[in-house]
């Protein structure tokens, strides 16, 4: 890797932001003078790829360091945060439509990811950036949800997935290309253990109602499931590790965490063939940004002592943009549980990939 | 028509967000969307069809080291440009259920 694009050359700024936005303090600023002016370029390619200028803009303007920092990169992250606003204005518009259409459906549902965790942790919420909008259904409501949507203007080339194989399908707009609509019943990691994740009765059971500003009620998952949810999401997610789904975990688990069963949680997680995911985010979220995680929890889900080392968390998320999707999944492949679930995820993804070709 | 007297809302057809010390606001039906800076947001913020432009004016006077004229100008011009856009209306009373502030 070369040394100027390292984690490591620049890494008080971009650890001063993640640990200023997450503890609501000041950024010092006391890294910056050591920044080489080239290297402000590679600082912005990297916060756009782990998707934190608009946090990045958050933090650092209005602060004297402000006035330090090279002006394109200022000009760049206003601009970012500009357009990241108006595109969650519109997504918010969208979901606004989608929710309302769901419930006059009377289609039971819940909103997961960026916009959820958005809603619920980010304040203000479009320092959160996300291009999709991720509804979960039950399966078995799927075509009613599909006239829904295509009521709304959103239709899916996906015509050949299996429940067996898929956890979701993707509809996109011909008004706004590349906004979109996911319309999943599962998580992918249920399709390699077999076990329910989202879709399992526990889960719909304690579904929360979110206010919004705006006096809506948007249904979300409890933290019970939430954080194990988000931990998969860091780890499995292509692309993987990115430093605003690391926030996403520290945030939940902040406001979470004084009321969270937490050896209920170590139970599920392990039953669920989940206990390496997030052994290694939690870890991570505690490592990175200081969050409190029990060291009953770690201790209790940590894997061999190989493979606890094994996963470099600052030099995968050290990158600025994506890696071979070969090379991703190598990395992601020891954290499937047991050789029998590992052998599904590789099935599942030979299906997903000939699936692609047949939909092309 | 003397637009420093009428009074003026936002469209329905748009939605707004304070971004750190500016504004941005969207067109939903276009999908456009605009930028005002401090002092259009301000102005922006104001426009609440309770208050003749001519009020938004002089509060913006008092808060703001601006020459008035070129306040003025500067106020009219944007207004201006965001009703070409219709992203807001421009009504002859203020809006029912309010009471007119006093002109300055």
């Amino acid at each position: 890797m070369n040394e100027s694009k390292s984690f490591s050359a620049y890494n008080g700024l971009i650890l001063e932001i993640l640990r200023s936005f997450y503890g609501s303090t000041p950024v010092s600023g006391a890294i910056t003078p050591f920044i080489k002016e080239a290297q402000w370029g590679d600082i912005f390619t990297f916060l756009r790829f782990h998707r934190l200028l608009p946090i990045a803009y958050h933090v650092l303007s209005g602060t004297e360091l402000w006035e330090t920092i090279p002006n394109d990169f200022k000009v760049g992250v206003k601009q970012a945060s500009f357009e990241n606003t108006a595109l969650i204005l519109l997504l918010g518009n969208l979901m606004d439509a989608a929710v309302s259409a769901l419930e006059d459906a009377r289609i039971p549902f819940y909103i997961i990811k960026g916009p959820a965790v958005a809603l619920e942790f980010y304040r203000p919420g479009d320092l959160r950036p996300y291009t999709d909008i991720d509804i979960v259904i039950p399966f078995n409501s799927f075509s009613d949800a599909n006239a829904v949507l295509n009521d709304l203007g959103f239709s899916s080339r996906g015509r050949f997935f299996t429940k067996e194989y898929f956890d979701s399908v993707h509809f996109s707009n011909d008004q706004y290309p590349g906004f979109c609509i996911d319309l999943q019943w599962e998580s992918v990691t249920s399709i390699w253990t077999r076990e329910p994740f989202l879709s399992s009765k526990e889960v719909w059971d304690q579904i929360r109602l979110l206010e919004t500003s705006e006096s809506k009620h948007i249904p979300v998952l409890a933290p019970m499931f939430l954080i194990p949810f988000l931990c998969t999401h860091l780890v499995f997610h292509r692309p993987m590790a990115l430093l605003i789904h690391l926030m996403d975990l520290a945030l939940a688990v902040r406001d979470s965490e004084s009321d969270l069963p937490w050896d209920e949680f170590v139970r599920w997680a392990r039953y669920k063939k989940l206990g390496k995911p997030v052994y290694h985010s939690l870890r991570w979220t505690r490592d990175i940004l200081d969050v409190a995680i029990p060291s009953a929890v770690l201790d209790a889900l940590q894997p061999g002592a190989v493979e606890k080392h094994l996963f470099p968390f600052r030099r995968i998320a050290s990158r600025h943009g994506n890696m071979p999707e070969f090379l991703e999944r190598a990395i992601k492949f020891p954290l499937i549980e047991g050789w029998k679930n590992k052998t599904r995820s590789i099935t599942s993804y030979c299906e997903m990939f000939y699936q692609g070709t047949k939909d092309e | 028509m003397n637009r420093l007297e009428r009074f003026f809302t936002k469209s329905e057809k748009i939605a707004w967000r304070v971004v750190e010390e500016d504004s941005v606001i969207l067109d939903l039906d276009t999908g456009y969307y605009y930028t005002l800076n401090e002092v259009g947001r301000f102005l922006w913020e104001s426009l609440d069809g309770k208050k003749k432009l001519s009020a938004i004016h002089k509060e913006i006077l008092d808060h703001y080291d601006v020459n008035p004229e070129t306040a003025k100008s500067d106020i009219l011009e944007l207004i201006d440009n965001l009703l070409k856009e219709g992203l807001v209306e421009i009504h002859e009373s203020p809006e029912e259920g309010f009471s007119s502030p006093a002109t300055p």
